[in-house]
Protein backbone atom coordinates (compact mmCIF):
# COMPACT_ATOMS: atom_id res chain seq x y z
CA UNK A 1 0.00 0.00 0.00
CA UNK A 2 2.68 1.90 1.06
CA UNK A 3 4.57 1.23 -2.14
CA UNK A 4 1.89 2.03 -4.04
CA UNK A 5 0.90 5.62 -3.18
CA UNK A 6 4.72 6.30 -3.25
CA UNK A 7 4.09 5.35 -7.16
CA UNK A 8 1.42 7.46 -7.59
CA UNK A 9 2.77 10.45 -6.03
CA UNK A 10 5.79 10.03 -8.30
CA UNK A 11 3.65 10.07 -11.30
CA UNK A 12 1.54 13.10 -9.90
CA UNK A 13 4.73 14.81 -9.61
CA UNK A 14 6.22 14.06 -12.96
CA UNK A 15 2.69 14.82 -14.77
CA UNK A 16 2.70 18.29 -12.92
CA UNK A 17 6.06 19.22 -14.04
CA UNK A 18 4.91 18.10 -17.82
CA UNK A 19 1.87 20.33 -17.63
CA UNK A 20 3.71 23.17 -16.49
CA UNK A 21 6.38 22.30 -18.98
CA UNK A 22 4.00 22.66 -21.70
CA UNK A 23 2.01 25.46 -20.62
CA UNK A 24 5.07 27.62 -20.73
CA UNK A 25 5.98 26.72 -23.98
CA UNK A 26 2.35 28.01 -24.98
CA UNK A 27 2.98 31.01 -23.07
CA UNK A 28 5.96 32.04 -24.28
CA UNK A 29 4.60 31.62 -27.76
CA UNK A 30 1.51 34.10 -27.06
CA UNK A 31 3.81 36.65 -25.71
CA UNK A 32 6.62 39.13 -27.51
CA UNK A 33 8.42 41.36 -24.67
CA UNK A 34 10.32 44.13 -26.83
CA UNK A 35 12.20 46.64 -24.76
CA UNK A 36 14.02 49.93 -26.47
CA UNK A 37 15.86 53.24 -25.74
CA UNK A 38 12.38 55.61 -25.05
CA UNK A 39 12.80 58.48 -27.92
CA UNK A 40 9.70 60.89 -26.83
CA UNK A 41 7.30 58.87 -29.18
CA UNK A 42 4.84 56.55 -27.97
CA UNK A 43 3.94 55.92 -25.01
CA UNK A 44 4.83 59.01 -23.13
CA UNK A 45 7.00 59.15 -20.43
CA UNK A 46 6.23 60.29 -16.54
CA UNK A 47 9.06 62.65 -16.16
CA UNK A 48 8.62 64.15 -19.63
CA UNK A 49 4.92 64.89 -18.44
CA UNK A 50 5.87 66.34 -15.11
CA UNK A 51 8.32 68.68 -16.47
CA UNK A 52 5.40 70.08 -19.26
CA UNK A 53 3.03 70.71 -16.61
CA UNK A 54 6.09 72.59 -14.93
CA UNK A 55 6.72 74.63 -17.71
CA UNK A 56 3.32 75.28 -18.73
CA UNK A 57 2.76 76.21 -14.91
CA UNK A 58 5.99 78.57 -15.08
CA UNK A 59 4.62 79.77 -18.80
CA UNK A 60 1.24 80.73 -17.41
CA UNK A 61 3.11 82.51 -14.01
CA UNK A 62 4.76 84.74 -16.46
CA UNK A 63 1.87 85.84 -18.16
CA UNK A 64 0.26 86.73 -14.86
CA UNK A 65 3.32 88.38 -13.86
CA UNK A 66 3.20 90.69 -16.68
CA UNK A 67 -0.93 91.19 -16.14
CA UNK A 68 -0.35 92.27 -13.06
CA UNK A 69 2.44 94.39 -13.73
CA UNK A 70 0.29 96.39 -16.51
CA UNK A 71 -2.40 96.64 -14.18
CA UNK A 72 -0.74 97.65 -11.73
CA UNK A 73 0.72 100.46 -14.01
CA UNK A 74 -2.70 101.20 -15.31
CA UNK A 75 -4.10 101.73 -11.73
CA UNK A 76 -1.33 104.13 -10.74
CA UNK A 77 -1.86 106.29 -14.17
CA UNK A 78 -6.01 106.63 -12.75
CA UNK A 79 -4.91 107.28 -9.06
CA UNK A 80 -2.53 109.97 -10.62
CA UNK A 81 -5.08 111.39 -12.97
CA UNK A 82 -7.93 111.56 -9.58
CA UNK A 83 -5.44 113.31 -8.00
CA UNK A 84 -5.11 115.81 -10.41
CA UNK A 85 -8.60 116.23 -10.69
CA UNK A 86 -9.30 116.30 -6.74
CA UNK A 87 -6.19 118.81 -6.11
CA UNK A 88 -8.26 120.94 -8.91
CA UNK A 89 -11.57 120.48 -7.59
CA UNK A 90 -10.23 121.54 -3.75
CA UNK A 91 -8.73 124.69 -5.47
CA UNK A 92 -11.93 125.03 -6.67
CA UNK A 93 -13.59 124.85 -3.59
CA UNK A 94 -10.72 126.58 -1.91
CA UNK A 95 -11.33 130.05 -4.21
CA UNK A 96 -15.40 129.63 -3.67
CA UNK A 97 -15.06 129.30 0.09
CA UNK A 98 -12.42 132.37 0.29
CA UNK A 99 -14.97 133.83 -2.35
CA UNK A 100 -17.91 133.66 0.65
CA UNK A 101 -15.78 134.49 3.26
CA UNK A 102 -15.48 137.94 1.53
CA UNK A 103 -19.33 138.12 0.53
CA UNK A 104 -20.91 136.99 4.35
CA UNK A 105 -20.38 140.71 5.67
CA UNK A 106 -22.16 142.36 2.89
CA UNK A 107 -25.32 138.90 3.47
CA UNK A 108 -25.50 139.52 6.68
CA UNK A 109 -26.36 143.50 6.79
CA UNK A 110 -28.39 142.83 3.88
CA UNK A 111 -30.12 140.04 6.33
CA UNK A 112 -30.56 142.67 8.55
CA UNK A 113 -32.04 145.46 6.14
CA UNK A 114 -34.30 142.87 4.93
CA UNK A 115 -35.72 142.74 9.15
CA UNK A 116 -35.85 145.76 8.85
CA UNK A 117 -37.82 146.19 5.75
CA UNK A 118 -40.27 143.91 7.13
CA UNK A 119 -40.75 145.44 10.35
CA UNK A 120 -41.21 148.76 8.78
CA UNK A 121 -43.66 147.14 6.66
CA UNK A 122 -45.86 145.91 9.44
CA UNK A 123 -45.80 149.48 11.01
CA UNK A 124 -47.17 150.37 7.44
CA UNK A 125 -49.65 147.78 7.63
CA UNK A 126 -50.66 148.59 10.91
CA UNK A 127 -50.58 152.22 9.99
CA UNK A 128 -52.93 151.65 7.04
CA UNK A 129 -55.32 149.92 9.28
CA UNK A 130 -55.76 152.76 11.47
CA UNK A 131 -55.75 155.23 8.17
CA UNK A 132 -58.94 153.54 6.87
CA UNK A 133 -60.84 153.91 10.36
CA UNK A 134 -60.01 157.59 10.45
CA UNK A 135 -60.52 158.28 6.72
CA UNK A 136 -63.72 156.68 6.11
CA UNK A 137 -66.02 159.58 5.98
CA UNK A 138 -64.30 159.88 2.30
CA UNK A 139 -66.56 156.86 1.25
CA UNK A 140 -68.61 157.44 -1.13
CA UNK A 141 -66.76 160.35 -2.46
CA UNK A 142 -64.90 160.15 -5.73
CA UNK A 143 -61.52 159.81 -5.20
CA UNK A 144 -59.19 161.25 -7.50
CA UNK A 145 -55.26 161.70 -7.06
CA UNK A 146 -52.31 162.73 -8.97
CA UNK A 147 -50.23 159.87 -11.01
CA UNK A 148 -47.33 160.70 -8.13
CA UNK A 149 -50.26 160.19 -5.50
CA UNK A 150 -51.08 156.40 -7.34
CA UNK A 151 -47.01 155.50 -7.13
CA UNK A 152 -46.28 156.60 -3.97
CA UNK A 153 -45.53 152.96 -2.06
CA UNK A 154 -48.68 154.29 0.44
CA UNK A 155 -50.85 151.69 2.87
CA UNK A 156 -52.88 150.44 -0.54
CA UNK A 157 -49.53 148.94 -2.13
CA UNK A 158 -47.99 147.76 1.45
CA UNK A 159 -51.63 146.35 1.66
CA UNK A 160 -51.57 144.39 -1.31
CA UNK A 161 -48.49 143.26 -1.63
CA UNK A 162 -48.78 141.85 1.71
CA UNK A 163 -51.89 140.05 0.58
CA UNK A 164 -49.96 138.73 -2.58
CA UNK A 165 -50.87 134.83 -2.92
CA UNK A 166 -47.75 133.34 -3.11
CA UNK A 167 -48.64 129.34 -2.32
CA UNK A 168 -50.00 127.13 -5.17
CA UNK A 169 -50.10 123.81 -3.32
CA UNK A 170 -53.29 121.67 -4.38
CA UNK A 171 -55.84 121.31 -2.32
CA UNK A 172 -59.04 118.93 -2.60
CA UNK A 173 -62.10 121.49 -2.77
CA UNK A 174 -66.04 120.92 -2.37
CA UNK A 175 -66.14 119.76 -6.30
CA UNK A 176 -63.89 116.62 -5.39
CA UNK A 177 -61.32 118.10 -7.43
CA UNK A 178 -57.91 119.35 -6.24
CA UNK A 179 -57.75 123.04 -7.12
CA UNK A 180 -54.64 124.91 -6.39
CA UNK A 181 -54.76 127.89 -3.92
CA UNK A 182 -54.10 131.10 -6.17
CA UNK A 183 -56.84 133.78 -6.90
CA UNK A 184 -56.85 136.24 -9.31
CA UNK A 185 -53.58 138.36 -9.02
CA UNK A 186 -53.89 142.35 -9.13
CA UNK A 187 -50.15 142.56 -9.06
CA UNK A 188 -47.81 141.81 -11.65
CA UNK A 189 -47.83 142.22 -15.29
CA UNK A 190 -50.36 139.47 -17.07
CA UNK A 191 -51.62 139.38 -20.23
CA UNK A 192 -55.35 139.02 -20.58
CA UNK A 193 -57.90 137.88 -23.72
CA UNK A 194 -61.20 139.17 -24.52
CA UNK A 195 -64.08 137.02 -24.11
CA UNK A 196 -66.07 138.04 -27.03
CA UNK A 197 -69.23 136.05 -25.61
CA UNK A 198 -69.35 138.51 -23.04
CA UNK A 199 -67.85 141.43 -24.41
CA UNK A 200 -69.73 144.14 -26.64
CA UNK A 201 -68.87 147.30 -28.26
CA UNK A 202 -70.78 150.26 -29.48
CA UNK A 203 -72.10 153.69 -30.37
CA UNK A 204 -75.00 156.34 -29.71
CA UNK A 205 -75.54 158.62 -32.39
CA UNK A 206 -78.85 161.19 -32.24
CA UNK A 207 -80.60 161.99 -35.14
CA UNK A 208 -83.08 164.24 -35.92
CA UNK A 209 -86.20 161.71 -35.57
CA UNK A 210 -84.53 160.09 -32.75
CA UNK A 211 -81.77 158.40 -31.16
CA UNK A 212 -80.42 155.22 -31.61
CA UNK A 213 -77.38 152.31 -30.40
CA UNK A 214 -75.14 150.44 -32.91
CA UNK A 215 -73.54 147.68 -31.56
CA UNK A 216 -71.76 144.64 -31.69
CA UNK A 217 -70.30 141.26 -29.67
CA UNK A 218 -67.94 139.98 -32.15
CA UNK A 219 -65.32 141.59 -30.57
CA UNK A 220 -62.04 139.71 -29.78
CA UNK A 221 -58.37 140.87 -28.75
CA UNK A 222 -55.58 140.09 -26.24
CA UNK A 223 -53.94 143.19 -23.93
CA UNK A 224 -51.14 142.70 -21.31
CA UNK A 225 -50.87 145.30 -18.22
CA UNK A 226 -50.64 145.72 -14.15
CA UNK A 227 -53.39 146.56 -13.03
CA UNK A 228 -51.30 147.73 -9.79
CA UNK A 229 -49.19 149.76 -11.83
CA UNK A 230 -51.03 150.47 -15.24
CA UNK A 231 -48.96 153.47 -15.99
CA UNK A 232 -46.18 151.12 -16.53
CA UNK A 233 -47.21 150.14 -20.16
CA UNK A 234 -50.22 148.78 -21.46
CA UNK A 235 -49.86 147.03 -24.99
CA UNK A 236 -52.34 145.02 -27.12
CA UNK A 237 -54.91 145.48 -30.09
CA UNK A 238 -59.01 145.34 -29.78
CA UNK A 239 -60.88 144.46 -32.55
CA UNK A 240 -64.41 144.70 -34.01
CA UNK A 241 -65.95 143.39 -37.05
CA UNK A 242 -67.41 146.35 -39.00
CA UNK A 243 -69.67 144.15 -40.23
CA UNK A 244 -71.52 142.82 -37.55
CA UNK A 245 -72.71 146.43 -36.19
CA UNK A 246 -76.42 146.33 -36.08
CA UNK A 247 -78.86 149.25 -34.84
CA UNK A 248 -82.23 147.52 -34.57
CA UNK A 249 -82.85 148.58 -38.01
CA UNK A 250 -82.43 146.91 -41.25
CA UNK A 251 -82.15 149.56 -43.50
CA UNK A 252 -80.32 151.36 -41.30
CA UNK A 253 -78.08 148.75 -40.52
CA UNK A 254 -77.17 148.47 -44.64
CA UNK A 255 -76.72 152.68 -44.68
CA UNK A 256 -74.36 152.62 -41.96
CA UNK A 257 -72.21 150.07 -43.56
CA UNK A 258 -72.18 151.40 -46.33
CA UNK A 259 -70.80 154.53 -45.05
CA UNK A 260 -68.10 152.58 -42.81
CA UNK A 261 -67.14 151.12 -46.21
CA UNK A 262 -67.22 148.09 -44.14
CA UNK A 263 -66.30 146.28 -47.00
CA UNK A 264 -62.91 147.56 -47.18
CA UNK A 265 -62.39 148.07 -43.97
CA UNK A 266 -63.51 145.36 -42.26
CA UNK A 267 -61.82 145.44 -38.56
CA UNK A 268 -62.20 148.52 -36.74
CA UNK A 269 -59.42 148.51 -34.46
CA UNK A 270 -58.35 150.11 -30.77
CA UNK A 271 -54.77 149.74 -29.78
CA UNK A 272 -53.86 151.11 -26.29
CA UNK A 273 -50.66 153.27 -26.04
CA UNK A 274 -50.74 154.63 -22.33
CA UNK A 275 -52.90 154.68 -19.21
CA UNK A 276 -53.15 157.39 -16.63
CA UNK A 277 -54.54 156.30 -13.04
CA UNK A 278 -56.94 158.57 -11.34
CA UNK A 279 -57.48 155.80 -8.66
CA UNK A 280 -56.18 152.08 -8.06
CA UNK A 281 -57.85 150.02 -5.52
CA UNK A 282 -56.39 146.62 -4.82
CA UNK A 283 -58.37 145.71 -1.90
CA UNK A 284 -61.56 146.62 -4.18
CA UNK A 285 -60.12 145.38 -7.81
CA UNK A 286 -60.89 148.09 -9.62
CA UNK A 287 -59.02 150.98 -11.61
CA UNK A 288 -60.08 154.10 -13.05
CA UNK A 289 -58.24 156.86 -15.01
CA UNK A 290 -57.70 157.44 -19.18
CA UNK A 291 -56.89 154.74 -21.60
CA UNK A 292 -55.23 156.45 -24.45
CA UNK A 293 -54.85 154.79 -27.59
CA UNK A 294 -54.93 154.83 -31.26
CA UNK A 295 -58.58 154.05 -33.15
CA UNK A 296 -58.65 153.07 -36.40
CA UNK A 297 -61.82 153.53 -38.43
CA UNK A 298 -62.58 152.82 -42.04
CA UNK A 299 -59.03 153.02 -42.90
CA UNK A 300 -58.32 156.12 -40.76
CA UNK A 301 -56.32 156.33 -37.69
CA UNK A 302 -56.66 158.92 -34.91
CA UNK A 303 -55.48 159.35 -31.09
CA UNK A 304 -58.18 158.77 -28.69
CA UNK A 305 -58.71 158.82 -24.93
CA UNK A 306 -61.10 156.42 -23.34
CA UNK A 307 -62.41 157.73 -19.60
CA UNK A 308 -62.70 153.95 -18.50
CA UNK A 309 -63.13 151.93 -15.09
CA UNK A 310 -62.44 148.18 -14.75
CA UNK A 311 -62.86 146.14 -12.11
CA UNK A 312 -62.45 142.08 -11.77
CA UNK A 313 -65.77 140.78 -10.86
CA UNK A 314 -67.03 137.88 -8.87
CA UNK A 315 -66.42 135.46 -11.52
CA UNK A 316 -62.80 137.12 -11.69
CA UNK A 317 -62.95 138.60 -14.77
CA UNK A 318 -61.99 142.17 -16.00
CA UNK A 319 -64.91 144.06 -16.46
CA UNK A 320 -64.13 147.17 -18.52
CA UNK A 321 -66.19 149.95 -19.15
CA UNK A 322 -65.80 153.50 -20.47
CA UNK A 323 -66.88 155.78 -23.81
CA UNK A 324 -65.58 158.61 -25.72
CA UNK A 325 -67.29 161.62 -27.82
CA UNK A 326 -65.55 161.06 -31.77
CA UNK A 327 -66.51 163.18 -34.57
CA UNK A 328 -67.49 161.00 -37.94
CA UNK A 329 -66.00 163.51 -39.83
CA UNK A 330 -62.42 162.93 -38.06
CA UNK A 331 -62.54 159.40 -40.26
CA UNK A 332 -63.88 160.20 -43.34
CA UNK A 333 -67.16 158.70 -42.63
CA UNK A 334 -70.03 160.63 -44.28
CA UNK A 335 -72.96 162.09 -42.14
CA UNK A 336 -75.94 160.65 -43.12
CA UNK A 337 -78.78 162.95 -44.46
CA UNK A 338 -82.66 162.19 -45.46
CA UNK A 339 -83.94 164.32 -47.72
CA UNK A 340 -81.86 167.16 -46.07
CA UNK A 341 -84.17 167.14 -43.01
CA UNK A 342 -83.55 163.86 -40.89
CA UNK A 343 -79.99 164.39 -40.17
CA UNK A 344 -77.79 162.82 -37.86
CA UNK A 345 -75.33 164.27 -35.85
CA UNK A 346 -71.51 164.19 -36.88
CA UNK A 347 -70.49 163.85 -33.09
CA UNK A 348 -71.15 160.09 -31.94
CA UNK A 349 -70.39 158.83 -28.89
CA UNK A 350 -68.29 155.36 -28.59
CA UNK A 351 -68.47 152.64 -25.75
CA UNK A 352 -66.64 149.67 -24.43
CA UNK A 353 -68.03 146.65 -22.29
CA UNK A 354 -65.35 144.29 -22.48
CA UNK A 355 -64.88 141.47 -20.28
CA UNK A 356 -61.51 139.91 -20.54
CA UNK A 357 -59.55 136.75 -18.47
CA UNK A 358 -56.13 136.84 -17.31
CA UNK A 359 -54.62 133.89 -19.48
CA UNK A 360 -52.57 131.15 -17.75
CA UNK A 361 -48.94 131.57 -18.08
CA UNK A 362 -49.26 135.31 -18.94
CA UNK A 363 -48.34 136.44 -16.13
CA UNK A 364 -44.36 137.83 -16.36
CA UNK B 1 -94.33 181.81 -50.41
CA UNK B 2 -94.40 178.37 -51.97
CA UNK B 3 -90.90 177.13 -49.66
CA UNK B 4 -92.90 178.61 -46.50
CA UNK B 5 -95.90 176.46 -47.00
CA UNK B 6 -93.69 173.41 -47.45
CA UNK B 7 -91.98 174.26 -43.79
CA UNK B 8 -95.57 174.34 -42.26
CA UNK B 9 -96.37 171.14 -43.64
CA UNK B 10 -92.96 168.69 -43.20
CA UNK B 11 -91.97 170.81 -39.66
CA UNK B 12 -95.23 169.24 -37.88
CA UNK B 13 -94.84 165.84 -39.90
CA UNK B 14 -90.96 165.52 -38.52
CA UNK B 15 -92.12 166.65 -34.87
CA UNK B 16 -95.14 164.36 -35.32
CA UNK B 17 -92.57 161.30 -36.45
CA UNK B 18 -90.25 162.34 -34.52
CA UNK B 19 -92.72 161.24 -31.24
CA UNK B 20 -93.83 158.51 -33.08
CA UNK B 21 -90.34 156.19 -33.28
CA UNK B 22 -88.59 155.78 -29.88
CA UNK B 23 -85.38 155.98 -28.80
CA UNK B 24 -83.46 152.63 -29.42
CA UNK B 25 -80.59 153.93 -27.08
CA UNK B 26 -79.03 151.30 -25.19
CA UNK B 27 -78.93 153.14 -21.38
CA UNK B 28 -75.39 152.70 -20.33
CA UNK B 29 -76.27 149.99 -17.36
CA UNK B 30 -77.40 147.39 -19.78
CA UNK B 31 -74.36 147.85 -22.46
CA UNK B 32 -72.67 144.96 -20.55
CA UNK B 33 -73.74 141.61 -20.85
CA UNK B 34 -75.82 140.46 -17.45
CA UNK B 35 -75.08 137.16 -16.21
CA UNK B 36 -78.50 135.83 -15.37
CA UNK B 37 -79.44 135.31 -12.12
CA UNK B 38 -81.83 132.81 -10.87
CA UNK B 39 -83.81 132.38 -8.12
CA UNK B 40 -82.59 129.09 -5.89
CA UNK B 41 -84.35 127.31 -3.38
CA UNK B 42 -83.05 123.95 -1.33
CA UNK B 43 -82.21 120.98 -3.68
CA UNK B 44 -83.59 117.31 -3.15
CA UNK B 45 -81.82 113.95 -3.94
CA UNK B 46 -83.93 113.99 -6.68
CA UNK B 47 -82.78 117.29 -8.29
CA UNK B 48 -79.29 115.72 -8.39
CA UNK B 49 -80.01 113.39 -11.22
CA UNK B 50 -78.52 113.81 -15.02
CA UNK B 51 -75.91 115.55 -16.82
CA UNK B 52 -74.71 119.13 -15.32
CA UNK B 53 -72.33 121.34 -17.52
CA UNK B 54 -71.50 125.11 -15.69
CA UNK B 55 -72.21 128.23 -16.96
CA UNK B 56 -70.62 130.19 -14.57
CA UNK B 57 -67.74 130.03 -11.84
CA UNK B 58 -67.51 132.37 -8.97
CA UNK B 59 -64.60 132.72 -6.40
CA UNK B 60 -61.03 131.45 -6.15
CA UNK B 61 -61.82 128.46 -8.21
CA UNK B 62 -62.66 130.50 -11.42
CA UNK B 63 -58.97 131.62 -11.56
CA UNK B 64 -57.99 128.04 -11.84
CA UNK B 65 -60.97 126.20 -13.51
CA UNK B 66 -62.95 126.92 -17.02
CA UNK B 67 -65.35 124.73 -17.12
CA UNK B 68 -67.16 121.58 -15.10
CA UNK B 69 -69.27 118.81 -16.26
CA UNK B 70 -71.18 116.51 -13.81
CA UNK B 71 -73.04 113.23 -14.55
CA UNK B 72 -74.59 112.17 -11.32
CA UNK B 73 -76.44 108.78 -11.12
CA UNK B 74 -79.58 108.19 -9.06
CA UNK B 75 -78.15 105.28 -7.32
CA UNK B 76 -75.52 107.70 -5.86
CA UNK B 77 -72.72 107.49 -8.40
CA UNK B 78 -71.10 110.33 -10.32
CA UNK B 79 -68.53 110.77 -12.73
CA UNK B 80 -67.17 114.81 -13.18
CA UNK B 81 -64.55 116.87 -15.65
CA UNK B 82 -62.64 119.71 -14.77
CA UNK B 83 -61.06 122.00 -17.54
CA UNK B 84 -58.03 123.46 -15.71
CA UNK B 85 -57.14 126.89 -17.30
CA UNK B 86 -53.59 126.27 -17.24
CA UNK B 87 -50.89 126.60 -19.92
CA UNK B 88 -52.11 124.23 -21.87
CA UNK B 89 -55.08 123.67 -20.54
CA UNK B 90 -56.34 119.87 -19.19
CA UNK B 91 -58.85 118.41 -18.03
CA UNK B 92 -59.09 115.88 -15.35
CA UNK B 93 -61.83 113.21 -14.43
CA UNK B 94 -62.63 111.42 -11.68
CA UNK B 95 -65.49 109.12 -10.70
CA UNK B 96 -66.58 108.60 -6.94
CA UNK B 97 -69.93 108.75 -4.96
CA UNK B 98 -72.32 111.45 -3.46
CA UNK B 99 -74.74 112.05 -1.13
CA UNK B 100 -76.89 114.33 0.40
CA UNK B 101 -75.77 114.92 4.25
CA UNK B 102 -77.98 117.23 5.95
CA UNK B 103 -79.06 119.38 3.08
CA UNK B 104 -75.24 119.18 1.71
CA UNK B 105 -74.13 117.70 -1.04
CA UNK B 106 -71.08 115.55 -0.30
CA UNK B 107 -68.91 114.17 -2.72
CA UNK B 108 -66.39 111.07 -2.14
CA UNK B 109 -66.99 111.70 1.56
CA UNK B 110 -65.34 115.43 0.93
CA UNK B 111 -66.39 118.77 1.97
CA UNK B 112 -69.99 119.44 2.22
CA UNK B 113 -71.13 121.57 -0.74
CA UNK B 114 -74.63 123.50 -0.32
CA UNK B 115 -76.62 122.80 -3.53
CA UNK B 116 -79.44 124.55 -4.40
CA UNK B 117 -81.65 124.18 -7.82
CA UNK B 118 -83.73 126.41 -9.91
CA UNK B 119 -86.84 126.67 -11.92
CA UNK B 120 -85.47 124.99 -14.70
CA UNK B 121 -83.22 122.31 -13.21
CA UNK B 122 -80.26 124.03 -12.82
CA UNK B 123 -77.75 123.22 -9.49
CA UNK B 124 -75.84 125.52 -7.75
CA UNK B 125 -73.15 124.21 -6.03
CA UNK B 126 -71.46 126.64 -3.41
CA UNK B 127 -68.49 125.80 -0.98
CA UNK B 128 -65.18 127.72 0.59
CA UNK B 129 -63.78 128.12 -2.66
CA UNK B 130 -66.44 129.73 -4.38
CA UNK B 131 -69.23 128.55 -6.04
CA UNK B 132 -70.67 126.96 -10.05
CA UNK B 133 -73.90 127.37 -11.54
CA UNK B 134 -74.73 123.99 -13.54
CA UNK B 135 -77.23 124.26 -16.19
CA UNK B 136 -79.01 120.19 -16.70
CA UNK B 137 -78.46 118.72 -20.03
CA UNK B 138 -80.57 116.98 -22.12
CA UNK B 139 -79.64 113.35 -22.72
CA UNK B 140 -79.28 113.29 -26.83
Amino acid sequence: MKRTLSTIGGLALGLWTVTGLVAWTAASKQVHVTFQQGDGSGVPDGSALIADEVAALSHDLDALVGSLDKNFRLVAAGLADEGERSAVEAARLEERISALERDLPAALSAREVHGALQSALGRLEFLAGIGGEATSFDEGLPVTRSQDAVHAPGPERARSTAARPEATTKKRSFLAFELPSRDFRFEGFQEFELLPGLSRVGFDAKSTLHDFTGATNTVSGTFSVDLSRPEDGVQGLVEARAATLTTGLAGRDEAMLEHLDATHHERIRFAPTAFHAERIDPEEREVQGRLHGELSIRGVTKPVTFPITAVVDEGRRLLIEGEAALLLSDYDIPVPSQLGMINMQDEIRVWVSLRARAKAGGAQ
Amino acid sequence: MKGLASLTVLVPLAVGLAGCIPSSVIAPEHRSFLIEELEWQPAQAADIDGVFISTELRGPLATALRKLVYDFEPGGAYTGAALFDDAPPHFEVLTGSWAIEDGALVLDGGSPARIEVAYDGSLRLAGEEGSVVLRKEEAR
